[in-house]
């Protein structure tokens, strides 16, 4: 239950980091040194600085099972938790390496209890954010999660963001995830990618990845027969308030899309596939509610193969999408859909996806659908952790 | 692939056909359960029951009408699959058959079978849609149950939207089966003997139901249990029986919902991590329960964000992780939470922490389809 830190400038891994004036240097020396229910302060000590590691990030350290939490999060250069968000700067790792990847020590049930907070990765080799990797061989089940991230982001990884991997060889399988004002940006593959079980998304957003925008493939974790064989990986990500732009697919894969806003994917969402080993896995019906969809190839791909899924359609409201569904009959209900006559954003192209008060267009989208972007300013007054959220009235902006 | 109709002045005698040039044996049917081909214990001999693909309109032909159950006393059993194409609908209707909102009603108090909900559902790929049922606190023994009895084969896939319980001697919305593929879109659960939505694991991540625009009030047990995420949900006057949990709980996500004067917890994690968003937990407890406004009775991780503690009996929260921009001042943060006003008092701290569904939004007296998400102010969504 201590507090730990570790700096960008003036640190030493002789220190104790104990305070500020006697932290740490290395992420990964101050990561192998706390305890569990320790609070790790990445210090941004002045303008500009980042954190530089030469090698993957390994968090192990976590108790399997903790009364308290054990946090990452990032701080100013007086140790202070005010929004500061800490940068790590993977550029000098070695090809193929991800920059932070959390696994355990040993198999458990209930692997994790972490939280990450106010943590940028930029220049990822391989993945930024690697979730669920087993130590210490293989060949048991091993479900890791129980982590929370807040104010997180991943740009410009060499592969994905933010990766909940399920490792053929450990039986891996992640779960218990939850993202909060996250994002991954620009990324070579997936923004945000999870084979796991009980990933939940609000308000994040993946934008301009060359891979899909957020995916939850969970056919890797039922091959293992997870749960008895009533897998439900795919069905059960949740996200709400969140948005894909300029990626692949916008979601692929998920359990509900609520308050959502998909524009200028190819695909702005998927449903999931029946899993043809079991058919209790991944059926459903796949609710999509107040979501707006502008400007993909298709808006719901609800038919990318006989064994998809349908969609329940509610309130959502449709621009400029090449076409709406492929499957007319995979919809198994529609309520209020709007069909807009103008772009309701104040200028997506250029990220801003509050809404305009063009007649048809965004004032059409007040009665039914409306996307995360209507936020409200002041929000740094009242959450200055949540910068990546908002930063002023009715605009998404990815905090620099 | 057809539109059957039941009607609250149909006949069994009928064909199940639109309530237009009704006569000789055509028109609406006027049970459920002749519709299914079930009742007390057997077949019906109806040789055209709803199959996949059908929509069954529950025709009200005037103000004040329901369906009723005729001899039947055991559960309408919906044993009939749907299929990811072809779903079955149920659905409520005017005087003209027409979905317009209009609720079909369904007077369950005939139903005196203590096993089974007044719907039985068996099967996936349902659809229910603008309807109540309603009991007398002694019959049914639930208001829609879906279950495993059919054995093998995927369950619990059905979307409820506007779907309204009152009243049943049980669980309002409940599932016994594992998974529960389960949505609901604006509906509620009232003066339930029992718990007002359940959804059945005990897993968390493998929590899949989806509840949004929902209220559960003046339930017996607790109001939401179970779920994978709650949004834009509100809990309030659910009594917790001998529970730690009244509002919400046992579930993952939690994300701006209200809950209010409830007998136990407004929040509360029994063995799983999660996270509660936007929201309220307001005025919760009594002498006998653990009375937080957030309970966490675990070691695993729980984090409470931009939200709302205040005026609860033992506390604004217990044994939670981390806790961000949380208030914990008693002050009343609804425009008038004791009419059951839930609207965030404007200039009070709510209005800059949590922006909860609102009573009147729900529009519980005069129920227009997705009354619950009509927010009058759509643009007010606080994620800061």
């Amino acid at each position: 239950m201590a507090n730990r830190y570790v700096r960008t400038t003036g640190g030493s891994d002789a220190n104790g980091g104990t305070s500020v004036a006697d932290g740490w240097a290395t992420v990964q020396f101050a990561v192998d040194n706390i305890s569990a229910g320790d609070t790790l302060y990445l210090c941004v000590m002045g303008g500009g600085e980042t954190f530089t590691p030469s090698a993957a990030i390994d968090v192990d350290a976590f108790s399997t099972v903790s009364s308290a939490a054990t946090t990452l999060v990032g701080a100013n250069s007086s140790g202070t938790i005010d929004g500061t968000v800490a940068e790590i700067d993977a550029t000098s790792t070695s090809v193929g390496t991800d920059a932070i990847t959390l696994k355990p020590n040993s198999p458990s049930a209930a692997d994790g209890n972490m939280i990450f907070r106010n943590i940028r990765i930029t220049n990822a080799k391989r993945d930024a954010w690697r979730i669920g990797e087993y130590n210490a061989g293989g060949g048991i089940l091993n479900l890791v999660g129980d982590f929370v991230f807040i104010n997180c982001h991943a740009n410009d990884a060499g592969s994905r963001g933010f990766y909940g991997v399920t490792e053929d060889t450990g039986f891996n399988v992640p779960w218990n995830c939850y993202f909060i004002g996250c994002s991954a940006t620009g990324c070579g593959s997936d923004g945000f990618k999870s084979e796991g079980i009980g990933i939940h998304h609000y308000a994040c957003w993946a934008d301009s990845n060359t891979g899909h925008g957020f995916v939850s493939n969970g056919n890797e974790a039922s091959s293992f027969g997870f749960s008895g064989g009533d897998n439900q990986n795919v069905a059960n990500a949740t996200y709400s308030h969140c948005i894909a732009s300029n990626n692949n697919i916008g979601f692929q894969y998920f359990r509900c899309l609520i308050n959502c806003t998909m524009y200028n994917n190819t695909d702005g969402c998927q449903t999931p596939r029946a899993y043809s080993a079991n058919t209790r896995g991944q059926n459903g019906i796949f609710p999509i509610i107040n979501c707006i969809f502008e400007a993909n190839t298709t808006a719901v791909d609800n038919n990318d193969n006989a064994d998809s899924q349908p969609v329940a359609m509610i309130k959502n409201a449709f621009y400029n999408n090449a076409s709406k569904y492929t499957s007319t009959s995979k919809v198994a209900v529609e309520i209020d859909t709007v069909d807009l006559s103008a772009s309701p954003f104040a200028n997506a192209g250029s990220d801003d996806f509050s809404l305009n008060k063009t007649a048809g267009a965004g004032l059409a989208c007040h009665s039914t659908g409306y996307p995360q972007t209507e936020l409200l300013d002041g929000i740094n007054k009242i959450n200055k952790d949540l910068g990546a959220i908002a930063t002023k009235k009715n605009k998404i902006v990815i905090s620099a | 692939m057809a539109d059957k109709y039941v009607a609250s002045n149909g006949s069994d005698s009928n064909d199940g056909t639109a309530p237009t040039d009704e006569g000789g044996g055509v028109g609406p049917w006027a049970t459920l359960h002749y519709a299914f081909n079930y009742g007390n214990g057997s077949s019906l001999g109806n040789s055209d029951p709803v199959v996949a693909g059908d929509v069954l309109h529950l025709v009200m032909h005037t103000s004040g009408a329901s369906i009723g159950t005729a001899s039947y006393t055991d559960e309408v059993r919906m044993a009939t699959a749907g299929t990811h194409s072809a779903p079955i609908t149920i659905v409520g209707a005017n005087a003209a058959g027409d979905i317009d909102g209009t609720l079909g009603v369904f007077d369950a108090t005939g139903i005196t079978d203590v096993f089974n909900g007044a719907f039985n559902v068996r099967q996936p790929y349902y659809v229910f849609r603008n309807l109540k049922i309603e009991g007398d606190g002694s019959a049914p023994s639930a208001g829609i149950e879906y279950d495993t009895w059919s054995g093998t084969g995927p369950v619990a896939v059905a979307v409820f939207i506007n779907v309204h319980i009152d009243n049943v001697n049980g669980d309002g919305f409940v599932t016994s089966s594992s998974p529960s593929q389960i949505a609901f879109i604006n509906c509620l659960a009232s003066n339930c003997i029992g718990d007002g939505f359940r959804t059945t694991n005990g897993i968390e991540a493998l929590n899949a139901g989806v509840a949004y625009g929902c209220s559960a009030i003046d339930n017996d047990i607790y109001g939401f249990g179970d779920f994978g995420l709650t949004i834009n949900c509100i809990a309030t006057g659910n009594n917790g029986g001998t529970s730690s949990l009244a509002g919400f709980g046992e579930a993952s996500m939690i994300a701006n919902c209200t809950a209010y004067d409830n007998d136990a917890a407004g929040f509360f994690f029994a063995d799983e991590c999660g996270v509660i968003i936007n929201s309220v937990g307001y005025n919760n407890g009594n002498s006998t329960t653990d009375g937080y406004g957030a309970n966490a009775n675990n070691s695993r991780v729980n984090v409470i964000m931009n939200s709302k503690l205040g005026a609860n009996e033992d506390g604004a929260s217990n044994n939670i992780n981390l806790e961000i921009d949380v208030d914990t001042t008693s002050d009343d943060p609804f425009v008038g939470s004791s009419t059951g006003n839930f609207n965030p008092l404007r200039g009070s701290d709510v209005t800059d922490v949590a922006y909860p569904t609102t009573w009147e939004e729900l529009s519980i007296e005069s129920p227009s389809e997705i009354g619950a998400m009509m927010v009058k102010k759509p643009d007010v969504i606080r994620v800061g």
